[in-house]
């Protein structure tokens, strides 16, 4: 190591590598030790060269390797994720109710009803706009945050599914956020997955059980084996 | 397209489908590290084959898979002494089948070169 700085550097590069697998810690560790090894190499050889030149983002290291070992993974199946979605709608279900008594309890708090001016009017429908709103925003956060941060939900937690981008690694905002869109319209949801059984069908890469969504934006639920 | 983007284009999709086999000539010469072996790749072809950075994981994760190449936990050489915790590194190296297709695909790779060569000089 040449100096404190590119020690420094090599520690955040691994941590960003690491954080976009999503798999457990001691998973990780002999892969990520076998990287530093790399890294280092690379560093000695070549100091006036950066991480990135050498070895490409951390996003594209990620990707090799998670190509690169078998995780004891395999994509999860229709049933399963089926049940993981019930006990995620369940929680929201918890959730969405307590956000709409909490909101209707604050209401009723605020606003006298025996006089309302049109101060108050405009008051009372901004809050029934959010209560309305609100399970929206919940599931929005739910979903998308959840599989963001994390790769998994509660429900898929449960049933050990995490949903990744196809080359294994954690999926971006932007993937996160196209493949949940029929969650947040749900009359569209059976079509999402009859059009993606079709689709999955016409290029012949059956196996993966993919929504058309998660077609789209290269997305799959995977099982731990 | 200009003729210098075509030559390039040309040039990365031939030399694509040598990847393998010079990583498979550079570790008859002995077990090696992933860096190192692409390291030594690219400096024994001149910069003509270059395989970068972590390019190199999924490769050869084909050729374990092949059978042609072997993955193994070694010792890494402590620096703090012999009480430390012992550190383990992955080094890659060919399995006999891997020493076996080498013979052969010397043979084809030459047969390959004399026809290009006769096919150029004509």
């Amino acid at each position: 190591m040449s100096g404190n700085t590119d020690l420094i550097t090599l520690n955040k590069y691994i941590e960003e590598v690491s954080r976009l697998l999503p798999y457990s810690r001691t998973e990780k560790q002999p892969v990520l030790d076998d990287l530093q090894d790399d890294l280092q190499e690379a560093v000695h050889s070549d100091p006036t060269q950066d991480l990135y030149t050498t070895f490409g983002s951390p996003r594209e290291v990620a990707r090799n390797l998670s190509k690169s070992h078998d995780w004891n993974i395999r994509p999860a199946g229709w049933i399963v994720r089926t049940l993981a979605f019930l006990v995620d709608f369940l929680i929201l279900l918890v959730l969405a109710f307590t956000s709409i008594i909490t909101g209707l309890v604050s209401l009723s708090n605020t606003i006298n009803f025996d006089k309302v001016e049109l101060f108050e009017f405009i008051i009372l429908f901004s809050v029934l706009g959010f209560i309305g709103l609100s399970p929206v925003i919940i599931m929005f956060l739910y979903f998308v945050v959840s599989e963001k941060l994390w790769a998994t939900t509660i429900g898929k937690w449960v049933f050990k599914l995490r949903t990744v981008d196809v080359s294994g690694i954690k999926p971006t905002w932007k993937q996160v956020i196209i493949r949940n869109f029929t969650k947040f319209q749900g009359e569209f949801l059976p079509f999402d997955i009859i059009i993606g059984m079709l689709m999955e069908k016409e290029k012949g890469t059956p196996g993966r059980y993919q929504r058309a969504t998660d077609i789209l934006v290269d997305t799959m639920v995977v099982r731990k084996a | 397209m200009l003729r210098d983007e075509l030559l390039l284009k040309y040039s990365i999709e031939f030399k694509k489908g040598f990847a393998k086999p010079f990583i498979l000539f550079t570790l008859a010469k002995k077990p090696n590290y992933p860096y190192i072996l692409s390291r030594e790749i690219n400096f024994l072809t001149k910069g003509q084959i270059v395989i970068t950075g972590s390019n190199i994981y999924p490769i050869l994760k084909d050729l374990v898979d092949e059978g042609l190449v072997d993955r193994k936990k070694v010792i890494k050489p402590s620096k703090s002494g012999d009480n430390a915790k012992k550190q383990y590194r992955s080094v890659y190296s060919l399995t006999k089948d891997g020493k076996d297709l080498i013979v052969d695909l010397t043979q084809s790779l030459k047969e390959f070169v004399d026809i290009i060569t006769v096919f150029i000089e004509e």
